[in-house]
């Protein structure tokens, strides 16, 4: 009986496979039409820029792609629940001025400091999910209202000033590197191989998937909605705090303005990786894709000589590219 | 024995939302192995009793016996775990996950130890569970989004009766879907019942009443009209009693 069941799931597998044609797979699959652009715009920008294709270039590259994967991924794990996160920045800015606050000002060890800075984004994302579950706000208004929260912190503890005085030791994870590529690359590599893992394996990335494609089947299905939710925001709290002091450990110092940019960045790397604005889709791969995406074409065009005053308008185009091919998606799935 | 005995009985049940009366003393028994059409007009507190049944709302009195057990079911979960499953109008499903996830959301199957997924093994579960009741679905891998009406709502009432439930309560399974669809998801329930499950079934399609209960309960204005065999009334009688 076994043999026979495993002998229907093939065939069926296959005959999906065949069915999806050559450009509807751009749909079906986003990590295909996400990873296409990628490589075609390396080769161009190789071609382009004599300088882009060098080792100082590519581990600088790869680098950013590493801080603007944790910003991506802190944003798709509420978007795939149905919501978001605009308070991203904020949550990370709170993490540096909590890293460099408590080294320089109250003399603690870095990983004492780095512990509290991840608390900090732990509870950052526990205050967003209990207003949007407890109080029932939806998480633009509760985001919205929290980002000048926390930036307020930010700026009423700085005064606007920076924290500078980060021990070197600091700054061995945000500036080296292992086989020519930086940590940071790295330890987003590992956290996107965990986001792979809970999201297929796992309960609650099964649970906070079904939520974003319907919260009410979910929650008849006997899920505690609420407790999903707020989960997915205290991990996005987590991954923005993380960024934040792997940006502070790139820097080697704790700046308070780090975070303002991360808003359009992180809506921009997830929606392009193919997280469904109307949740209930993450995918790893496009997580990356995304990042390296948003990377090589800040990169490129300035290696390229363009005028990088007009570098928000590339992103802001970028985006509503993003968007449209999303809206795209969604329509051809309603039609089937 | 058990034949003389009720699988669920819900004794006086009143609901009142604000000011207004939802259900008065409302009493409902159904029996093992039966099809109870549940009838009324818009508003009279079919959906509401049932919804007490599976535990999404909680009555303001009344008691509730399950094998004659008086239970309390105080969220959907305890409902479940007695054994009461409902079906829904509008499918309640995930539009954004295959076959097999829907099947075992909220029950998933996990390995000992670090609770990982077993993924496959609910696949081929899923395979088999559609064979038994029948389900025609060539690909089960696919998202539920791109099934027909009919076979979205064959998938809800698979995952409603595929755990061994007692009771299946269905709210309106055949309002949104087309005739052929209609056909095939009434001898679904048909086959349920030759399983031995008791189905309380909600619709406003008295010819499906009809063809498929055993026994008509109608509601009017949140109160109990009146209880009949199928075999011993006519649409004629019952749209009377209803309105």
């Amino acid at each position: 009986m076994k043999k026979y069941d495993r002998q229907i799931t093939l065939s069926e597998r296959k005959k999906d496979f065949v069915k999806v044609g050559f450009f509807e797979s751009f749909l079906v699959h986003p990590e295909v039409s996400i990873t296409i652009p990628v490589v075609l715009l390396f080769i161009f920008f190789s071609i382009a820029s004599p300088s882009f294709l060098t080792a100082y270039n590519i581990f600088n590259l790869t680098r950013n792609v590493g801080l603007y994967g944790f910003v991506a991924i802190a944003q798709a794990l509420v978007i795939v629940g149905g919501g978001m996160n605009l308070s991203i920045g904020a949550i990370g800015g709170l993490a540096v001025v909590a890293t460099g606050y408590f080294i320089q000002v109250q003399g603690f060890s870095p990983v004492v400091a780095v512990i509290i800075a991840l608390s900090v984004g732990l509870a950052a994302g526990a205050l967003n999910g209990m207003i949007i579950t407890k109080i029932g706000v939806n998480s633009f208004v509760a985001t919205l209202a929290t980002l000048f929260i926390f930036t307020g912190i930010i700026y009423g503890i700085t005064k606007g000033y920076p924290y500078t005085k980060i021990p070197g030791s600091f700054t061995i994870v945000g500036r080296d590197g292992m086989w020519g590529l930086p940590y940071i690359f790295w330890l987003m590599i590992g956290t996107l191989c965990f986001i792979f893992y809970v999201f297929n394996f796992r309960r609650f990335g099964r649970w906070l998937l079904a939520i974003g494609g319907n919260k009410e089947a979910a929650r008849v299905s006997g899920i505690n909605v609420d407790r999903i939710i707020l989960l997915s925001h205290v991990l996005s709290g987590l991954f923005a705090a993380v960024a934040g002091v792997l940006w502070v450990s790139r820097m080697g110092s704790a700046q308070p303005a780090i975070g303002q940019e991360w808003l359009i960045i992180s809506f921009a790397a997830a929606i392009i990786g193919g997280t469904s604005l109307s949740g209930g889709s993450i995918s790893a791969w496009g997580l990356l894709m995304g990042s390296i995406i948003i990377v090589l074409i800040r990169n490129g065009l300035i290696l390229i000589g363009t005028d990088i005053y007009f570098e928000q308008t590339y992103l802001g185009l970028i985006v509503l590219l993003a968007v449209t091919v999303d809206r795209i998606r969604a329509l051809y799935y309603k039609r089937e | 024995m058990r034949e003389n005995s009720y699988v669920v009985e819900m004794k006086n049940i009143y609901k009142s939302f604000g000011g207004i009366q939802a259900l008065i003393d409302v009493n409902l028994e159904l029996k093992y192995g039966e099809i109870l059409g549940l009838v009324g007009d818009n508003a009279a507190g079919k959906s509401t009793l049932m919804k007490i049944l599976t535990g999404v709302y909680q009555a303001d009195r009344g008691r509730i016996f399950f094998e004659g057990r008086e239970v309390h079911i105080v969220s959907p979960r305890i409902s479940r775990q007695l054994g009461i499953e409902m079906v829904y109008q509008d499918f309640k499903l995930c539009p954004n996950l295959d076959i097999p996830a829907n099947l075992f959301l909220g029950r998933e199957i996990t390995s000992n130890f670090f609770k990982t997924l077993k993924n496959r093994q609910m696949e081929s579960m899923a395979v088999e569970i559609l064979s038994r009741l029948k389900i025609g679905i060539k690909n089960f891998k696919i998202k539920t989004s791109r099934l027909s009406g009919g076979q979205q709502q064959s998938v809800a009432i698979a995952k409603a009766a595929s755990f061994n439930p007692k009771v299946v309560v269905m709210d309106e399974p055949t309002a949104s879907l087309a005739v052929v669809e209609i056909r095939k998801v009434l001898d679904l329930i048909l086959y349920l019942k030759e399983q031995g499950l008791s189905i309380i079934l909600i619709t406003h399609r008295l010819d499906d009443i009809f063809e498929v209960s055993d026994r008509i309960f109608v509601l009017k204005h949140g109160r109990r009209v009146t209880i009949k065999e199928t075999s011993q009334t006519n649409k004629d009688e019952i749209i009377k009693l209803m309105f």
